[in-house]
């Protein structure tokens, strides 16, 4: 049986595109979405533009906490939606932090979500590489699972940095 | 023969009589209590330990509020809270009526309190006369109006001037500073009197800055309280502190009205050489009295402040290894808990910027004052406070569960 080149090429090329095929469709199917991704997706928030996520330790110092109160009544009225992770391990503890705040307005909806959640905490300011008791003020992007911006409050200058990044698309 | 046996007898008693034994000590397993929080919740792990006696210990809680608890039951036998304290009215009474035409000072409560409805922060204390200094400080906004010396430090500040220079114009600085009191509290919690820290002149001169919250002594009439210099400008918090054996480590003076200040344990007394100031404020400053005398700790060594006589020495500790908390038991040993840091094995740039460690080991150890070396040790599971308190026959601290918070106690003696 004579095996003609030509077929014999275009038998190689198909097959090595059909692999390509496979390979890409293998690999969006397996690819590993971050923690943030993962917490985020459970959310009934908007999420098509940038969120705007605060990490908040209740303990953290008094500049910290007064940086986050100013932040999130700034940015209340924002597009984007917010995610408050506040780290609290306890139901008594949250139950005491809710009695006690009168400033900062934690109603959930869909633009706002709430979490009372020490563990969420640690798990999203370690994924970021940041020390775990800090504050952090995050931007997030769901669709590029992208981080565009991460800051320990403290650390935060001019407001207009975020405002800058949270209109930033990728 | 029975002459030489005999003066061989003699001289083996000799021997075992000036041969001095390291003190044995047993502990007792550890006891723990579960606290009671139908008063107070614990948002985080009380601060600052002290004993008021043998069976109740006061503490710093969630830096509002000084608790009593009874070490056996747990219970909470009564609280010290700010919250009846009006501070603007204070601040009016105080601080503005001392600056009146000079400063403006404004307070919100929205600010001063953090996340809950505090109105100050409450941060170190000492029992002592049978009353509770307690140290708070809260946050206000000044308005320099007529101050223009304290007005030029911040305008000179280097960062205030490259602000200046990429707005390209004057900027509106809006100035907070904490206002700084130690308030009178007897042994049933009811308020006493109310003390404004005013700046010191003495200090000023002296260009050194106060540090109350890294903890204080009150002896009689007189507090003694840590001073840094001002000059300690550092480019990142784990740069070394700078050294000069004229810098003195405390400052005492009255504890009310105007008094001379006298400066006590110079840094050739007590050693901070191999001090960054990340490990000044994270290190515990421990006072304790012993007799007539007041005793300090900075973390590394023990002196007695008005001599200044060494009495433990950085040395017998490992360069890595900290003092949290002493007991020092009338010149025969101290009983003490130490604390070790690693260095972390793959830090983040921030873990570095920040001089952030790991923590490997905390022990009770004996230190022997006689035959200068360590006796009998006892490592303790590491937790993630580091608030001991060390008692003539305990050591005291607290721990948690998911659920709740618990009291732990290990009685010791010596055998």
């Amino acid at each position: 049986m004579k095996i003609n080149i030509h077929t014999l090429f275009s038998c190689s090329l198909s097959i090595f595109f059909c692999g390509i095929f496979l390979f890409s469709c293998n690999y969006s199917n397996s690819k590993k979405y971050s923690y943030i991704h993962s917490i985020v997706d459970t959310l009934s928030i908007d999420k098509s533009k940038n969120i705007i996520i605060y990490t908040v330790n209740p303990n953290d110092c008094i500049s910290c906490i007064n940086g986050f109160k100013l932040l999130s009544n700034d940015f209340s009225n924002s597009p984007n939606s917010s995610i408050y992770v506040i780290s609290i391990e306890r139901e008594v503890e949250k139950k005491e932090l809710i009695r006690t705040i009168n400033d900062v307005d934690f109603t959930i909806n869909k633009s706002r979500s709430v979490l009372w959640n020490k563990k969420m905490f640690n798990e999203i300011n370690r994924s970021l590489g940041k020390n775990l008791p800090l504050s952090l003020v995050c931007i997030y992007n769901y669709k590029m699972d992208s981080v565009i911006y991460c800051n320990p409050i403290r650390e935060i200058n001019k407001e207009e940095v975020l405002r800058e990044n949270l209109e930033k698309t990728l | 023969m029975m002459k030489k046996y005999s003066y061989l007898l003699i001289i083996a008693g000799l021997m075992c009589a000036c041969t001095h034994q390291t003190s044995d000590y047993n502990f007792d397993n550890t006891h723990s209590i579960k606290i009671d929080e139908s008063k107070v919740v614990l948002t985080r792990f009380p601060s600052v330990l002290k004993d008021v006696n043998d069976s109740i210990i006061a503490v710093i809680n969630s830096a509002q509020k000084l608790s009593l608890y009874n070490i056996n039951s747990g219970i909470n036998i009564s609280n010290f809270s700010t919250e009846k304290i009006n501070f603007d009215s204070l601040i009016k009474e105080t601080f503005q009526k001392k600056f009146e035409g000079k400063r403006e000072y404004i307070y919100d409560t929205s600010t001063a309190g953090g996340l809950s409805d505090a109105n100050c922060q409450v941060l170190s204390f000492d029992y002592s006369n049978n009353a509770f200094y307690i140290y708070l400080n809260t946050l206000v906004q000044v308005n320099y109006i007529n101050d223009s010396v304290e007005l030029l430090k911040y305008s000179q500040n280097e960062k205030v001037k490259q602000l200046k220079k990429e707005n390209g114009q004057d900027i509106n600085l809006q100035i907070m500073q904490y206002l700084e009191f130690i308030v009178v509290v007897d042994e049933k919690m009811n308020l006493k009197e109310i003390i404004p820290l005013y700046e010191k002149p003495e200090l000023k001169q002296e260009k050194y800055s106060s540090f109350y919250q890294k903890g204080f002594a009150i002896n009689g009439n007189k507090i003694y309280v840590p001073i840094q210099k001002d000059n300690q400008s550092f480019e990142k918090i784990t740069s070394k502190l700078k050294w000069d054996s004229n810098f003195y480590t405390l400052a005492q003076f009255n504890v009310k009205g105007k008094s001379k200040t006298d400066y006590k344990l110079s840094f050739t007394e007590i050693d901070f050489r191999d001090f960054s100031l990340h490990d000044y404020f994270s290190s515990f400053f421990v006072y304790q009295r012993n007799s007539n005398e007041l005793i300090f700790s900075n973390g590394k060594e023990i002196c007695e402040i008005e001599s200044g006589e060494k009495l433990f020495s950085k040395n017998q500790l490992k360069t890595n290894e900290w003092v949290q908390n002493f007991f020092f038991n009338s010149n025969k040993n101290i009983v003490m808990v130490t604390y070790t840091l690693d260095k972390k094995a793959n830090p983040t740039e921030f873990e570095i910027n920040y001089g952030v460690d790991s923590l490997s080991r905390i022990t009770i150890k004996i230190f022997d004052l006689k035959n200068m070396n360590w006796g009998t040790k006892k490592q303790l599971p590491i937790t993630s406070n580091l608030a001991f308190l060390v008692t003539k026959n305990k050591i005291v601290y607290f721990d948690k569960d998911k659920e709740h918070y618990y009291l732990k106690y290990i009685l010791y003696n010596e055998n």
